[in-house]
């Protein structure tokens, strides 16, 4: 089975994050970048799969060069291999941009399954299984936390609000996952010797025939019209208990309308 | 050059990555209070998920063959989390003993097991004061052959409570010998030793003519145990950065929220100057960690040396650092609920378990100075 992966490199939760002023696009610089959490998890998924079908994991990303170390990560956990697309031409790019060069590249690599994380931890769109499946014509099934796969028949778990749907498609299928899929290992010490041998292919626009009018911040669909820096946090509320704390806490909680 | 490898870096943050998620503070006093102190699911995790037993064995006895360069990053972690489970005993001792004997058949017989998380093994030599010396190894193993029946005393046995195989120095008729025993080998008591450091188990062992069969090339165990010596002299040295710059951070990141006279008291001087003196130790202290990668990659002839000297230099800085984090702790730092206590202890224990910084540099000084 031919499985393949998309991960995108973001920058660190813990850390301070920051738009560019210039042109409000992500600085990637202000912040140490890893591993998209949820794409971990397909990650995973992925592995999962090859331990039970036999196949191969190819990790995807689109990415500055510095997304090599998402890659080399993602190799160290136990894919096969990586395609990196890398071209300049590409910041900027938003969602919808995003779907369209990644088909392009997944169309010319081949796939079984598709996997994606059900969104980013940046710009948290969450719509990229749907994207590429529309772009691909073939399934999609998301926000899956369990996966089953039975010749070409493909069974999902799909999380809502209040339970979850069994959805059913046919290979070949994006499926996006959620955390409560899986717990994605840690690179074992072999691994992570193992992935500087492992094939990573680059791409630019043109190895994967993606046209340049068609992506970029200049022909981005969406735009950022203004961005402010947060509001610095402000100082807690301390509620002295003088036998009535419980009342107190109640009338806090309401007041933010949790209660 | 000893800059560490991209992998080394990577390494080193998933080590403290699993450490953080499964050792945090209130899990490592669960841990303690486990039988044997320490947790069986998470070591077969460490053992078979992230394949840390075994990095510096040979992949014929079931371990990955790097060297123990990329074992430092390792240790300094689990310095750091003060990962009570018995790396150091197995990983470090007893698996440097086994491969420096060069005996193919021993190595065979338990490396793939504890490189594996099955057996736990350690290394038994100190028997009066925690001196790691020759001359100071009474008990006999007598017989002829390998086989042979051993008696005697050993103390402070590293993990000596939870081994199940024990390798023991003692004497036979052409001077010290390695001998290998089997931990429910009649003859054999352990009594647990209360040791200072509640987060690495020590025991006290007695042979009363225990089957015992000879590592190695009778009358030459000395030379491996030197060997183990510098490894686990390096591996205290490494430990000991992860736990000054763990100390650091709870003292600094104190320093930063309590407040005194309506400031937090990071910003009076006397605690400035003390905490800024920390930061100097542990930076000082992780550039030994990258010294002593490359001691190993450099082909390890001056190892012993860097190894004893960075060992006396660390051991020495990790309680200097260790008592000034409770001087900026305050109060806090003597509570049972704050992690520091549990640092102090470590790095005293530590100074002392295979001699003193003093004794090594005495030992040492030939050696650079000439005798």
């Amino acid at each position: 089975m031919n499985i393949v992966v998309c991960v995108k490199q973001v920058p660190d939760t813990a850390a301070q994050r920051k738009l560019k002023p210039s042109d409000a696009t992500l600085d990637r610089e202000a912040a140490d970048g890893l591993i998209n959490e949820l794409d971990e998890y397909a990650i995973e998924e992925a592995l999962l799969i090859k331990e039970a079908h036999g196949g191969e994991v190819t990790v995807l990303t689109m990415g500055p060069e510095k997304a090599s170390e998402s890659i080399r990560k993602a190799l160290s956990m136990g894919a096969d291999r990586a395609v990196h697309l890398v071209d300049d031409a590409l910041a900027g790019s938003d969602a919808l941009q995003t779907s369209y060069a990644l088909a392009q590249v997944l169309g010319r690599i081949g796939f079984d399954v598709v996997l994606v994380g059900a969104e980013s931890t940046d710009a948290r769109v969450g719509a990229m299984a749907g994207m590429l499946a529309e772009r691909l014509g073939v399934a999609q099934l998301s926000l899956a936390f369990k996966v089953g796969i039975d010749g070409t028949a493909v069974r999902i778990h799909r999380q809502s609000d209040d339970g979850y749907q069994v959805v059913e498609g046919s290979l070949p299928a994006v499926i996006g996952v959620v955390e409560k899929i899986n717990e994605p290992r840690y690179p074992s010490f072999k691994g992570i010797m193992a992935a500087k041998k492992k094939p990573v292919h680059t791409m630019n626009l043109a190895d994967a025939g993606i046209d340049p009018s068609l992506v970029g911040l200049d022909n981005a669909a969406t735009e950022v019209i203004d961005c402010s820096e947060r509001p610095l946090r402000q100082a807690g509320t301390i509620l002295k208990d003088e036998g009535d704390g419980g009342i107190k806490t109640a009338e806090f909680l309401i007041a933010q309308k949790f209660i | 050059m000893i800059t560490p490898t991209a992998e080394q870096v990577q390494l080193r943050a998933t080590v403290r990555a699993f450490l953080a998620a499964h050792c945090s503070h209130a899990q490592l006093l669960a841990q303690l209070g486990q039988p044997g102190r320490f947790d069986g699911a998470m070591w077969r995790r460490v053992a078979g998920e992230l394949g840390l037993l075994g990095m510096a064995v040979p992949e014929s006895y079931g371990g990955s063959g790097f060297s123990p360069a990329e074992l430092i990053g390792v240790l300094v972690e689990c310095g750091r989390a003060l990962y009570p489970a018995p790396l150091f005993a197995s990983t470090v001792l007893a698996s440097t003993a086994l491969l420096a004997s060069g005996d193919e058949t021993a190595c065979a017989a338990v490396l793939p097991a504890l490189v594996g998380g099955e057996l736990v093994a350690t290394v038994a030599v100190a028997e009066r004061q925690l001196l790691w010396a020759a001359d100071q190894v009474a008990a006999k193993a007598v017989g002829e052959g390998p086989e042979r029946r051993l008696s005697g005393s050993k103390i402070a046995v590293v993990h000596g409570d939870v081994a199940d195989v024990l390798l023991v120095a003692a004497r036979t008729e052409n001077g010290v010998s390695l001998l290998q025993v089997r931990a429910d080998a009649p003859g054999l008591s352990v009594r647990p030793r209360p040791g200072i450091d509640m987060t690495r188990s020590l025991a006290d062992i007695h042979f009363e003519e225990v089957p015992a069969r000879i590592v190695g090339t009778e009358g030459e165990g000395w030379p491996v145990l030197e060997r183990v010596r510098d490894l686990a002299l390096a591996a205290l040295a490494a430990e000991a950065v992860g736990g000054m710059s763990r100390l650091t951070e709870l003292a600094i990141d104190h320093a930063r929220t309590r407040e005194q006279f309506g400031v937090p008291i990071g910003s009076f001087q006397a605690v400035k100057h003390r905490i800024a003196d920390m930061v100097v130790a542990v930076e000082v202290a992780e550039r030994s960690a990258e010294v002593l990668m490359w001691a190993f990659e450099d082909g390890g002839q001056d190892f012993p040396v860097v190894a004893a000297t960075l060992f006396a230099h660390n051991a020495d800085a990790y309680v200097t650092v260790a008592e000034s984090a409770l001087q900026v702790l305050g109060g806090m730092g003597f509570t049972t609920e704050h992690p520091a206590h549990l640092y102090v202890k470590r790095a005293r224990s530590s100074r002392a378990l295979f001699g003193l910084p003093s004794v090594h540099r005495e030992r040492i000084a030939p050696e650079i100075f000439g005798s």
